[in-house]
């Protein structure tokens, strides 16, 4: 049978934003796919190189534009640990506030992502209303919608406003009454089990050998989470659960990140009863002359996408001298596509993509 | 009477595009209702069509020009003459002597089958796929539609004596429900499924909107199609969703409001079109929005197999009904 090339993306409505995938198909059936990324090369980590300690913040919540937040607490963080500083408790607790509402917001994405890739387009439209509540929140606290520019080395940017902590708990009781409602359409649907069971499947050995980490990880068996295995910011001293499946398909995949955002509603609910009183910020030194003593650091947090790690290398100026981002999106989104989708029929294609939620600005970092 | 034949005709047609696209309106609003947003205007099928008929029409590089051009012709026309053997409601069909339900079958594959020649014809791959779709789609919901329309006629000839079994205007002044036993109301019920079953199908809407699936192959066979030819596939397709609803309406729910002379007559035609609305909405819009999309091969395996097999046994029950009288 002869095979022919068809394109997915980067103008096309079932693809996770600037990025394509070339497919060679025989047929219904996929043959070969290769990952084709660039479409939005910024040069993220050749940028910071560039710029000061302090003028890198703004630059690195672009990494992934869905969930900005890890990517400014992990910066944060290396700069912490070479200056050799520790948040203040109040910043830590707002912090996590932060990095778990960003979560459930990258989560309403993807749940809109994966139920239009199935062809259910009222989950879409659902979720980002939903989402925009959050966005609120977020515009409330930071002044920004989607880049917050909100967490700095030392601590954060704002202290909580007046109402914050009634209107996020407002927020919250509505989201899990919606999440009752998207069981009913969406996850509970036997039309989703049928299109998203079996599909894609990763098995636990080789999502650790692949590299696979995050959501997509514990889809696939495997215990494994930042929050609780290396703790950062304020999760040590927080309850909650780290959800784990075990049949690592599309169907996992999204399953894991629903009962994610039940977890994360019970985090920030404790973070918002238990936020301590106090400053909100350490002594940093003057941003004009933000000089870093030399040495290295790698930190790593645990993002919705999956683990991020940052290599940060100062020689004692006033710039990093290198800053090597980790991401997750670069193993999902180029080599484990590559892998899973042969075997696959074409209309299964867009949905492993979501399912797998890449974050395309990461894999062009 | 030739003369008045044809300005009923130009007549239906003029009503009936209005109409098809009022409903098409309709139907956006309520969806975009049920899915929390605010939705278009009733009237935005109206101007989406008069824009798409001023836009250039672009025909690609690789595409077979005369029959990429015309195919939406062939569709809307042959979409158009379904509905000169339609009797709305109180009105008789235009043509209505001359044409029965087997004819209008033919004629509802001839849209489909120009889609799929048109995709074909524009040579893009994603157009390919999508007419690929169609067809295997086609294939597989024809036998339990034929199953479910030939089906009610064979039932009808128990009761009825006189000629033309298969012409709406038979089936529609004889309801089946009043002449069966509490078996054959059952098997007829569900010879109902099948046909609600295959009407997503035919107009490709959301299960079955595989050929178009924006997600895999955006817009599959209309995915080189710009300006005018547009513009007559949209209207094919509101057309054809009239056309569809109104075969239910008539061959399940031919019932009038019971009012007698004149008054009794316009209530009636206008009864007509708020049943077909109703089907619409019930069998399309709220399908649309409460499930996702199929893959071709479920699809297939769903009519041949499951489908085909409910509305055999509907026919089975029918037949079983006449000795339990």
């Amino acid at each position: 049978m002869k095979t022919y090339e068809l394109f997915i993306g980067p103008q096309h409505v079932g693809i996770t934003g600037n990025f394509s995938v070339i497919l060679e198909l025989e047929g219904n059936v996929v043959k070969k796919a290769t990952p084709n990324p660039g479409f939005l090369h910024r040069g993220f980590e050749k940028l910071m190189e560039m710029r000061g300690f302090i003028h890198n913040v703004p630059i690195v919540c672009r990494i992934c534009v869905p969930d900005p937040d890890p990517n400014e607490a992990n910066y944060a963080m290396a700069v912490e640990k070479l200056l050799g500083i520790e948040p203040p408790p109040r910043a830590k607790y707002i912090r996590t506030i932060v990095l778990e509402f960003s979560r459930i917001a990258s989560h309403l994405f993807t749940f809109g992502g994966h139920a239009g890739s199935i062809g259910l387009y009222t989950i879409p439209n659902w979720t980002i209303s939903d989402r925009d509540f959050i966005l609120d929140l977020f515009e409330m606290l930071t002044g920004g919608r989607v880049y917050h520019i909100f967490i700095y080395p030392g601590g954060v940017r704002r202290d909580l406003p007046d109402g914050f902590i009634e209107k996020a708990k407002d927020v919250l009781n509505y989201l899990e009454k919606r999440l009752d409602d998207y069981n009913k359409l969406y996850f509970d649907s036997y039309m989703f089990k049928k299109r998203a069971r079996g599909i894609g499947i990763i098995n636990k050995e080789d999502a650790i050998e692949w590299g696979v980490t995050g959501p997509n990880l514990r889809a696939s068996g495997v215990k494994a989470d930042t929050r609780k295995d290396d703790p950062y910011a304020a999760y040590g001293e927080l309850d909650f659960e780290i959800p784990v499946l075990t049949g690592g398909d599309a169907y996992d995949r999204i399953m894991i990140r629903r009962m994610e955002v039940v977890e994360s509603i019970k985090i920030i609910r404790q973070a918002l009863d238990n936020i301590p009183d106090g400053p909100i910020r350490e002594k940093v030194p003057n941003p004009m002359r933000f000089i870093v003593p030399p040495g290295d650091a790698y930190v790593k947090v645990e993002s919705s996408k999956g683990e991020y790690g940052y290599y940060m290398v100062s020689n004692g100026k006033d710039k990093p001298y290198r800053v090597y981002i980790r991401g997750a999106s670069m193993t999902h989104g180029i080599h484990i596509l590559e892998k899973l989708l042969p075997g696959n029929y074409l209309a299964d294609v867009s949905q492993i993509m979501f399912s797998l939620d890449v974050c395309p600005p990461e894999i062009d970092r | 009477m030739i003369v008045l034949r044809f300005l009923g005709a130009i007549g239906i047609t003029v009503l009936t595009l209005f109409i098809a696209l009022l409903f098409k309106g309709i139907d956006r609003k309520i969806a975009a209702r049920l899915q929390g947003r605010f939705g278009p205007p009733i009237l935005q099928p109206f101007w989406d069509v008069i824009k798409l008929m001023g836009k250039e029409n672009i025909v690609p590089k690789g595409a077979v020009k005369w029959i990429f051009n015309s195919v939406p012709i062939i569709g809307l026309v042959a979409t158009i003459t379904v509905l000169f053997y339609i009797p709305y409601g109180s009105m008789g069909a235009v043509f209505g002597p001359y044409g029965d339900v087997i004819l209008i079958l033919y004629l509802l594959i001839i849209p489909a089958l120009s889609m799929v020649i048109g995709g074909f014809a524009s040579g893009s791959p994603y157009a390919t796929v999508g007419a690929q779709r169609e067809m295997v789609m086609m294939m597989s919901y024809e036998f339990p539609l034929a199953l479910s329309i030939i089906g009610i006629g064979w039932s009808i000839s128990h009761f009825y004596t006189g000629s033309e079994l298969f012409s709406l205007r038979v089936i529609s002044s004889n309801p089946l429900w009043g002449h069966l036993g509490p078996l054959g109301i059952s098997g007829l019920f569900l010879l109902l499924v099948t046909l609600v079953a295959v009407v997503p199908a035919e107009l490709s809407k959301v299960p079955f909107d595989v050929p178009e699936a924006e997600t895999e192959i955006a817009e599959g066979v209309l995915v080189e199609y710009s300006g005018r030819n547009l513009a007559m596939f949209y209207l094919t397709d509101a057309v054809k969703a009239f056309i569809v609803a109104a075969l239910i309406v008539l061959l399940f729910f031919p019932y009038g409001l019971g009012v007698g002379g004149f008054i009794g007559w316009i209530l009636d035609f206008i009864f007509f079109f708020v049943k077909v609305l109703a089907v619409m909405i019930v069998n399309v819009t709220f399908v649309r929005v409460a499930i996702s999309r199929l893959k071709i091969d479920q699809i297939s395996y769903g009519y041949l197999v499951l489908i085909s097999f409910i509305g055999l046994v509907g026919i089975l029950l029918m037949y079983l009904d006449r000795f339990m009288v």
